[in-house]
């Protein structure tokens, strides 16, 4: 199970694959996103459902960059693991405010700064439920401050505990 | 060289170089204000220090509208490009919402790719639009070639629905495959509230009521 803040496992060293960094300004560069990471985990030798999952992973990161930190960036880069073997990076950079409570924000119907009023839902887009999916579709992740801005991270291995 | 005398140089001397001097200056002036078709004149002999400024400077000029007229070109090439760019947007717009009518009272809208904030403002408009300008009873949303369901797909997909049904229309979800019914659970969106059928014909089947209800159904 995911906890808020993971061990972070190092990249693959010596790979054929190098990461793939996409910049996230616009609402068109999701779907930059999702076929990037689809590409790569069929690479690593995901199977079809993980790949699809590792794409709403890293789709849901991309939507909330756009939505609290305007713009900022995705990396998608192999990883591999002494314990738990080879697996997918998704790093998401952007310029928004860190978070007030991750583990809280990480629960369905809240967002960074706490829970969401269910009448908020109908002026905001999505329904608070994004990390919630990221944690569910991925085996580790966790955050750091940045300057000037936040990192989020999650990962998914290949031989899935 | 004669003139190398310093403070010996005569009156006439001094002021055929101010005189020079102010040809120059107004020449770059023009060259400031993007006018590069004159060129200084001079009839003096090469080994003159003039003589080599002046030419030095026509070179210069050459040059700068050499490269003047190519940014010019590179400009416009780049301007004709997202021209193009913004034409090819406003198409995909327009053939990203094709709403048709499969049926008396029915319209039908596939979904192919990605379904992002405008895209979705977009279609929720257009297909809003035809329902109450076609009088239609119902609306088919079909996903088939929706590849990846992330919260914020499927939350448009809820919204969409709902506003279809305040319009006192039926709206249902049709060509949900069993891998995107699995990550949507999976996920933890409840799509309760929007009723699904496995397929187009399924939908229509039920929503003509010409066949038997689809096992789908919520």
């Amino acid at each position: 199970m995911a906890s808020p803040r993971g061990r972070e496992p190092r990249s693959a060293r010596g790979g054929p694959r190098p990461g793939v960094v996409c910049r996230v300004a616009h609402d068109g560069d999701t779907f930059a996103v999702q076929q990037a990471a689809l590409k790569l985990a069929a690479e690593l030798g995901f199977a079809r459902r993980c790949a699809v999952e590792i794409a709403i992973v890293a789709s849901e990161l991309t939507s909330n960059i756009l939505k609290y930190g305007a713009s900022g960036s995705v990396a998608l880069d192999p990883v591999d693991d002494t314990r738990r073997g080879p697996g997918l990076r998704i790093t998401a950079r952007d310029q928004g405010p860190p978070f007030v409570d991750f583990e809280r924000a990480l629960r369905d119907g809240c967002d960074a700064a706490g829970r969401l009023e269910p009448s908020a839902f109908a002026g905001r887009r999505g329904i608070g439920s994004g990390l919630g999916a990221v944690r569910r579709f991925s085996d580790d992740l966790g955050w750091s401050p940045e300057p000037g801005g936040k990192r989020v991270w999650a990962v998914r291995y290949r031989g899935r505990p | 060289m004669e003139d190398n005398e310093g403070a010996g140089l005569s009156e006439e001397k001094i002021s055929e170089v101010y005189d020079k001097i102010a040809d120059i200056l107004i020449l770059l002036a023009d060259v400031a204000s993007g006018d590069f078709s004159k060129r200084l004149k001079f009839d003096l002999p090469e080994t003159h220090p003039l003589a080599a400024l002046c030419s030095g400077i026509n070179e210069m000029i050459d040059a700068l509208s050499g490269e003047q007229e190519r940014s010019a070109e590179y400009r416009r090439e780049l301007e004709d490009k997202l021209a193009t760019i913004e034409r090819q947007q406003a198409a995909i717009r327009e053939l990203s919402t094709p709403i048709m009518e499969v049926w008396d009272g029915i319209l039908c809208l596939p979904i192919v790719g990605i379904m992002d904030t405008g895209r979705s403002a977009d279609m929720t408009d257009a297909l809003l639009r035809a329902v109450v300008s076609t009088r239609a009873r119902g609306a088919i949303i079909d996903i088939t070639g929706i590849e990846v369901m992330d919260t914020g797909t499927a939350d448009h997909f809820i919204r969409m629905a709902k506003a279809v049904r305040l319009l006192g229309a039926e709206c249902v979800l049709t060509g949900m495959n069993p891998q995107i019914a699995q990550t949507v659970v999976h996920m933890g969106v409840d799509m309760e509230g929007v009723t699904t059928h496995r397929s187009l014909r399924d939908a229509l089947q039920v929503m003509t009521g010409k066949g038997r209800p689809s096992v789908a159904r919520r």
